[in-house]
């Protein structure tokens, strides 16, 4: 929603934030917000033609397309990494990487070509040992020293470079020159400082993989000699760093470590021996790219006559646009979540039985009790029909002592630390990749998690009432559990009303029903304010969870259900209640009637100055007092809040919401803010407020997520 | 149904015709699933991008250095019991 006003501000600003590297960019990621350095290649020539919505997940193309056990595919996420000034990435290089084996490499060429993820693996643990049993099986069906070349791109912090391996099988002092074993590293960039790193793990990787499939086996069929132990050294493998030309820029390097291997492939002697800068010249890369993308263009038509070629999609603006999780991934989970939940123990028993899980071993008294209740309930028909389904199991070092949990905890107790996603982003977020974290994180899931979220709380706050909407497919499963669950939902759901921002008030305030009747009852009139409020209930269920034990696992149930979308909303709709410590939404009458007459009286004196002390005044309110005086702060800063989020769902139900408020008049009557809010047209300055006041209360946000935890 | 019979897991009859497939994260977390052999691999890809929170555009499973095809199934990779997939995280690469 805030996109759709940040599309529409966009123009404007264009002039002073972007600096276009080209013109014919194409796809512009539209739900990525702070695309203010213009790395998407957005020009205000590109608004002129008309937009085309996709998804980014379109499958754009497979390769090889007639093998389909281990395509490529291509997706239309990956089209905007071919763009100039984009990186690369690994479907794309190891797209091409195919492509120039089946298209550039002679047939009496023996040619191997590792993808981008063995050296990661290989690397990622500690010693080479380890690491080569990671990817020992990668090269199952092939004898590597058999080979010619061996093709192993390597992606390290954020840099695309090759290693090709010559010859590895020869006896350097009984081959001539041009087939001697040697390593050599193409390097756009020159790097000597990784030189040694990479030629020890490589040659430590051919000495394990000598041994595991060499050693003590016939030289040839029938004869007597065997392999000899064979350990590379510098000596029988050297490592050489062929002077190739380099990358001027900051993105090519990509781009350049394909055109190494093509050229290679093409002519493989000159590439061994090409020790001059002039191998090729750097003005042919940016073709690369475009020779790239009308390659894949080109596949996609062959593969998929109706769709649209390249020059078709060059007269359009594409906007990629985040699809709706709901309808597809959501049935499919909860039924997940809960065969987890019912098989979870057998599973964890057979995992023991196989020996896989030691520490398993001390619970497994709970986990027989555990089965037996399980086949009185996995009697009914359902769970068969579930049984066809993956069954989900955890198995994580961290947590085990979820085993004492009920049923219906483990169910989600499973899928314990909601840190992993947040630890998988961080891990992407390195400052180059913090646009494609930012398009993958913020703008798809965020949003779309949002909405989910909306959906979801609606959904369930207004079950009584109202059938779950937005869960098309939910298996009927959920439902059993939902018994469980409702009251949870009621609990956050008042809890979340009297909830004053996290800091201000540290023990959660015991719920007041009359309140929650409220709140069901206003809850369909208030529908697009409720996303907002409904993240703080969560965190203050999560925050009372622990103090109540066993009724929290129902909160916990939610939460885990939605751990996933948690992390992005933490940032985005705390933030405003823990800046101004707001209770969104007025539970009470009385509360707005003690804080209007407060506020009035101050009002009519300083209007402008109450402006300013409005969020220090209410902080000092809130912490100071308990659940009234908060609520009746928090709806003058849910006034402020609104203006926020108006700005972002241009929405007249949030206006009648606050209506809905006695507050709304006050405040209307102090303050001149709430007229522009009521007048709604003012877009641009509030706009701005917006993000800058969702980035600085990310910060606090995080901050009191980590002091909860 | 399936002709391969993992007889690994006694425990259960339905067992037979499945197995137990490990999806290993970059970070070192290990998650189990069950699995009949004859279902799509894309329920597990699913499942496993949901339970951790991870976009699916953004990680490649790889079956023994090899990418599956979600629509295939254990059948067709000739995987057994206790075999391990890995979900390997989008790399990017431009060099700053």
């Amino acid at each position: 929603m805030g996109k759709l006003v940040e599309e529409k501000m966009y123009p404007e600003t264009a002039p002073a934030t972007t600096k276009t590297r080209s013109n014919k960019a194409r796809e512009v990621i539209d739900n990525l917000d702070n695309d203010e350095y213009g790395v998407y290649g957005r020009d205000r020539g590109e608004y002129s033609k008309p937009t085309k919505d996709v998804y980014p997940d379109e499958i754009m193309m497979k390769y090889p397309y007639e093998t389909d056990e281990s395509q490529i595919t291509i997706i239309r996420n990956d089209m905007a990494r071919l763009k100039d000034g984009e990186f690369l990435n690994d479907s794309i290089i190891e797209f091409y990487m195919r492509y120039i084996k089946d298209r550039y490499v002679a047939k009496d060429l023996k040619t191997f070509f590792f993808n981008s993820f063995f050296f990661k693996r290989l690397t990622d643990k500690r010693n080479i040992q380890d690491g080569y049993n990671e990817v020992k099986k990668w090269s199952r069906n092939e004898d590597l020293f058999d080979k010619d070349f061996i093709f192993i791109p390597i992606n390290e912090h954020l840099h695309w470079s090759l290693v090709i391996v010559c010859y590895p099988g020869n006896d350097p002092e009984k081959s001539k020159p041009d087939y001697q074993p040697q390593l050599l590293y193409f390097d756009s960039l020159f790097k000597k400082s990784t030189h040694d790193s990479y030629s020890k793990k490589i040659r430590g990787y051919l000495t394990h993989e000598w041994k595991h499939r060499k050693l003590g086996k016939p030289l040839k069929e029938g004869s007597e000699d065997v392999f000899q132990e064979k350990i590379f050294t510098e000596d029988n493998l050297p490592f050489l760093a062929p002077h190739v030309p380099n990358q001027s820029n900051y993105y090519d390097c990509g781009v350049f470590l394909l055109h190494y291997i093509e050229l290679f492939c093409k002519a493989p002697k000159r590439g061994i021996q090409s020790e001059n800068p002039a191998w090729f010249r750097t003005n042919e890369i940016p073709k690369k790219r475009k020779m790239l993308k009308s390659l894949i263009y080109k596949l996609r038509k062959e593969q998929n006559p109706n769709a649209d070629s390249e020059e078709e999609e060059d007269k359009f603006r594409l906007v990629i646009v985040t699809r709706n999780p709901i309808p597809e991934s959501q049935p499919d989970t909860s039924s997940l979540e809960i065969l987890s939940s019912l098989e979870y123990r057998t599973a964890m028993s057979i995992a023991q039985s196989n020996g896989q899980d030691k520490i398993e071993e001390e619970k497994q008294e709970d986990i027989e009790e555990a089965e037996k209740e399980k086949k009185k309930k996995t009697s009914d028909k359902e769970d068969e029909e579930e049984d066809d389904d993956v069954k989900v199991n955890k198995k994580r070092v961290t947590k085990k002592d979820d085993d004492h949990c009920t049923e219906d905890e483990i169910s989600f107790s499973d899928r314990d630390s909601p840190d992993t996603p947040t630890s998988n982003n961080n891990e992407i977020i390195t400052p180059a990749t913090r646009r494609i974290v930012a398009k993958n994180t913020d703008s798809s899931s965020s949003d779309n998690e949002n909405e989910n979220l909306v959906k979801k709380f609606e959904s369930k706050s207004t079950r009584e009432s109202m059938s779950p909407p937005p869960p098309t497919s939910q298996p009927k499963e959920k439902e059993k559990k939902g018994d469980g669950m409702e009251i949870d939902d009621t609990q956050s759901s008042f809890e979340f009303e009297f909830s004053p921002p996290p800091k201000p008030r540290p023990s959660p305030e015991p719920p007041v029903k009359p309140a929650a009747g409220l709140k069901s009852k206003q809850s369909p009139k208030q529908k697009p304010a409720e996303p907002f409020t409904k993240p703080p209930a969560r965190y203050q269920s999560s925050s009372s969870s622990a103090s109540s034990c066993s009724e929290s696992s129902g909160d916990d149930n939610e939460k885990k259900k939605k751990k996933s979308s948690t992390t992005t909303k933490r940032k985005k709709p705390e933030p405003k209640t823990t800046k101004k410590a707001v209770s969104p939404p007025p539970s009470s009458e009385s509360e707005p009637s003690s804080s209007s007459s407060e506020s009035s009286s101050e009002s009519e004196d300083d209007k402008k100055k109450k402006k300013k002390k409005k969020k220090p005044t209410t902080t000092i309110r809130s912490s100071g007092s308990k659940s009234k005086d908060a609520n009746s702060d928090g709806d003058e800063d849910s006034d402020g809040d609104i203006k926020i989020r108006e700005d972002k769902p241009p929405t007249p139900p949030n206006i009648t919401t606050i209506s809905d408020d006695d507050d709304d008049n006050n405040n209307g009557a102090q303050l001149t803010k709430p007229k522009s809010r009521n007048g709604k047209p003012v877009p641009p300055p509030s706009k701005k407020l917006t993000n800058i006041d969702l980035s600085d209360m990310d910060a606090e946000l995080e901050e009191d997520f980590k002091k909860k935890k | 149904m399936s002709t391969k019979e993992e007889p690994g897991v006694p425990q259960e009859k339905k067992e037979e015709e499945q197995i137990n497939l490990r999806v290993a994260n970059s970070d070192g977390s290990e998650v189990y699933f069950k699995i009949k052999k004859t279902t799509p691999l894309k329920k597990l890809c699913d499942a496993f991008c949901q339970r951790q929170g991870i976009n699916p555009n953004s990680v490649r499973f790889l079956f023994e250095g090899q990418r599956i095809n979600p629509d295939r199934t254990p059948k067709d990779y000739n995987m057994e019991n206790e075999d391990q997939l890995d979900c390997a995280i989008e790399q990017q690469g431009g060099s700053f």
